[in-house]
């Protein structure tokens, strides 16, 4: 779902990189001591994993991961995706520079609104392995959703195609990355939630 | 305040000269087949050629240490050819200078006379992308740090860990 360098037209470059730019601010007032380790692992891990392409059938498929990273941070979500998205760009020339603020937007915004959605599944004080394993489905069907929708809208103001022919393709593409990103959310939230339960709550306290 | 900052800055300079000391001695190579030919170059890091280094094709079969396939060397410019095998299959090509500087490419050659024809596909050593890694992991330590200075100077009265 990455974005490439001039797809997209400059107004919505423009207000892909305003929103981008809100979030950042947003989620970087949301850094405390207990986040920031948290939020620097999962930026490490959506910056390897974008670049790790499993081949599946005649192309090849990576996880993304930004629902449930949405899902455990929050506002934070935009800067760790920018800032994994930046590497990417700088270091493997994935998507672009210019269109850094859409590609942010559209995989960020998702991964905040699954947080919202989910969060309250995480509060309780030892949550099921089963809620923990269907959150993190949902947060990556969320967080993949999204993403899609946003890029087929994104796409779809360039004028080039119809909007509904732009999400029956690429939900399409996505479908592999669907299964294996909620397989893998989910599983790694159930293990997080027995080995270090504290991680889900941590947003749950606002520190400012 | 020399104290804090003294470190910093020792530390800052060799991170910064130590690239420049590695990369000197990185070997590049790159190989490049298709049609009658396997030929490629060597050169190191900064751009400089590997000139007059012996160059070897090995096969799957053959052992790093016994007879290669073919044996050349690398021209005053790196540049080295040898006659494409006949047969398919996995190869590699290594090139040492004998003084500590060596390099490898592994290909696989697919071996269709009709398709291959005049076709030249470039292979570059195959790898996990380590180095790309390993940058964009620094850098996202560098953020780190500077973020948890950023969190300890605006609230010094709290100690959290």
């Amino acid at each position: 779902m990455h974005l490439a360098d001039g797809v997209l037209g400059l107004p919505t470059l423009a207000l892909s990189s305003v929103g981008a730019a809100a979030g950042i601010a947003l989620g970087l007032r949301r850094v405390t001591p207990q986040t920031l380790p948290v939020a620097a692992l999962f930026a490490a891990v959506f910056f390897v994993i974008g670049t790790i392409h499993i081949p599946i059938g005649v192309g090849s498929v990576h996880l993304v991961l930004n629902g449930l990273i949405g899902l455990l941070l929050g506002w934070l979500a935009f800067p760790v995706i920018f800032v994994a998205l930046l590497l990417q760009a700088l270091l493997f020339s994935f998507g672009g520079i210019a269109v850094l603020g859409a590609n942010t937007l559209l995989l960020a915004a998702p991964a905040v609104l699954a947080h919202y959605l989910l969060r309250g599944l995480l509060q309780h004080s030892s949550p099921s392995a089963q809620s923990l394993l269907f959150s993190g489905a949902m947060a990556a069907t969320i967080g993949i959703a999204g993403a899609v929708l946003i890029a087929a809208a994104m796409l779809w103001t360039t004028g080039k195609n119809a909007l509904l022919g732009l999400i029956v393709l690429m939900s399409a593409a996505q479908i592999p990355v669907w299964l294996i990103d909620a397989a893998v959310s989910a599983l790694v939230l159930a293990s997080l939630g027995r080995a270090l339960p504290r991680v889900l709550r941590m947003t749950a306290t606002r520190a400012r | 305040m020399t104290r804090v900052f003294a470190p910093i800055i020792l530390f800052t300079l060799i991170a910064l000269l130590s690239p420049g000391v590695a990369s000197a001695h990185g070997v590049r190579l790159s190989v490049t087949t298709g049609g009658e030919a396997i030929s490629g170059s060597a050169s190191f890091a900064d751009g400089s050629p590997m000139a007059e280094a012996v160059v070897e094709l090995r096969d799957s079969t053959q052992s790093a240490e016994g007879p290669a396939t073919a044996r050349s060397r690398t021209n005053s410019e790196g540049r080295f050819a040898f006659p494409s095998p006949r047969e398919g299959g996995e190869f590699r090509v290594t090139v040492d200078d004998g003084i500590g500087h060596r390099g490898e490419a592994r290909f696989t050659l697919l071996v269709d006379r009709v398709i291959a024809g005049d076709a030249a596909h470039t292979h570059r050593p195959e790898h996990p992308p380590w180095r790309e890694w390993l940058s964009g992991l620094g850098y996202l330590l560098g953020l780190v740090g500077i973020t948890a200075w950023w969190l300890a100077r605006r609230r010094p009265s709290s100690s959290q860990d």
